[in-house]
């Protein structure tokens, strides 16, 4: 197809929007191709015209129409602090996991923990301590030496 | 026919019973004759080096190695450990604690002098919660102008 160079004048005319009308008009009376190509652009403006048809909601379907745009209103930040609070749940369970790791693997349990102590010696007791290099003592004491 | 005898009988026999409890504790036991001579300074005897620190706070100069073995004592089962000609060392583990830690009895047994009787006694029972590598010490039981040190670690 022969492309003049007022072709993107032409469709600025159609439209309404060309500067300079007049020349336009002049030139689209000497040129078949730009003459053609403003049919091409009103069939085309027609066709869309056509088969505009504008949105409308009567009063019937309104309340259900508001209904509609309410639920998903409501609905959206719901699912949306959900998305959002998978990482913070990540997160935690992280920290939580390595805290028992680190508390179960990692802690180095100190001395030994007595839990009973007793003897059956007469007049005799036990006492326990833990020292200061980690070893934990049972001694019994006792005033008679001769019985042992 | 013996042959296929016996193959039938092993294949009816009962499976043993599997072994659903947890291993054998190691335990190192060294016992020590603690007393005090007359000369100034501490002496360890030879064998006593991995114990000296828990020997330290004692009022004692002289150490010396009566007895020093290393067992595997099973759990809920008494392992006994010969210190002395009057002294036996009984050592159950209980359970297994947190922190791979070990619920251990400790009865250290001992028979009176003759002319005390002779009978039988639990100088020290004790049980105590122990991790890898913690040693117990018993301690205060009269032997011969000083006393009997058992010095216990458990191992890894």
């Amino acid at each position: 197809m022969f492309e003049c160079r007022w072709m993107r004048n032409v469709e600025r005319w159609v439209d309404g929007e060309a500067s300079n009308p007049d020349a336009v008009a002049k030139h689209l009376a000497a040129c078949p191709a730009c003459r053609a190509h403003e049919r091409r652009l009103r069939t085309l403006r027609n066709g869309v015209a056509a088969v505009k048809q504008p949105e409308t909601i009567g009063d019937a379907r309104f309340p259900a129409f508001m209904e509609g745009i309410r639920e998903r209103r409501d609905r959206r930040p719901r699912w949306s602090l959900a998305w959002k609070l998978i990482p913070v749940a990540a997160a935690i369970l992280i920290v939580l996991g390595g805290s028992l790791y680190t508390y179960e693997y990692l802690v180095v349990p100190g001395p030994p923990v007595v839990e009973s102590a007793s003897t059956e010696i007469e007049d005799a007791a036990v006492t326990t301590y833990a020292s200061n290099s980690g070893v934990t003592t049972v001694w019994v004491v006792s005033r008679d030496n001769d019985v042992w | 026919m013996v042959a296929a005898l016996l193959v039938l009988s092993a294949l009816c026999a009962p499976p043993g019973t599997p072994s659903t409890g947890p291993p054998p504790v190691r335990v190192d036991v060294v016992a020590i004759h603690a007393l005090d001579e007359p000369r100034s300074g501490k002496q360890y005897e030879s064998g006593l080096e991995g114990v000296k620190a828990a020997l330290e706070d004692l009022p004692f100069n002289t150490y010396r190695r009566l007895d020093a073995a290393n067992v595997s004592a099973p759990f809920n089962e008494d392992t006994i450990v010969s210190l002395t000609d009057r002294h036996r060392l009984y050592l159950r583990p209980l359970s297994k604690e947190p922190h791979d830690q070990v619920r251990l009895n400790v009865r250290l047994h001992m028979t009176r002098k003759p002319e005390t009787g002779g009978a039988p006694v639990n100088a020290i029972n004790t049980t105590v919660i122990a991790g890898a590598g913690r040693q117990v010490k018993l301690r205060g039981v009269k032997l011969d102008q000083g006393e009997l040190v058992v010095v216990i670690t458990l191992q890894k």
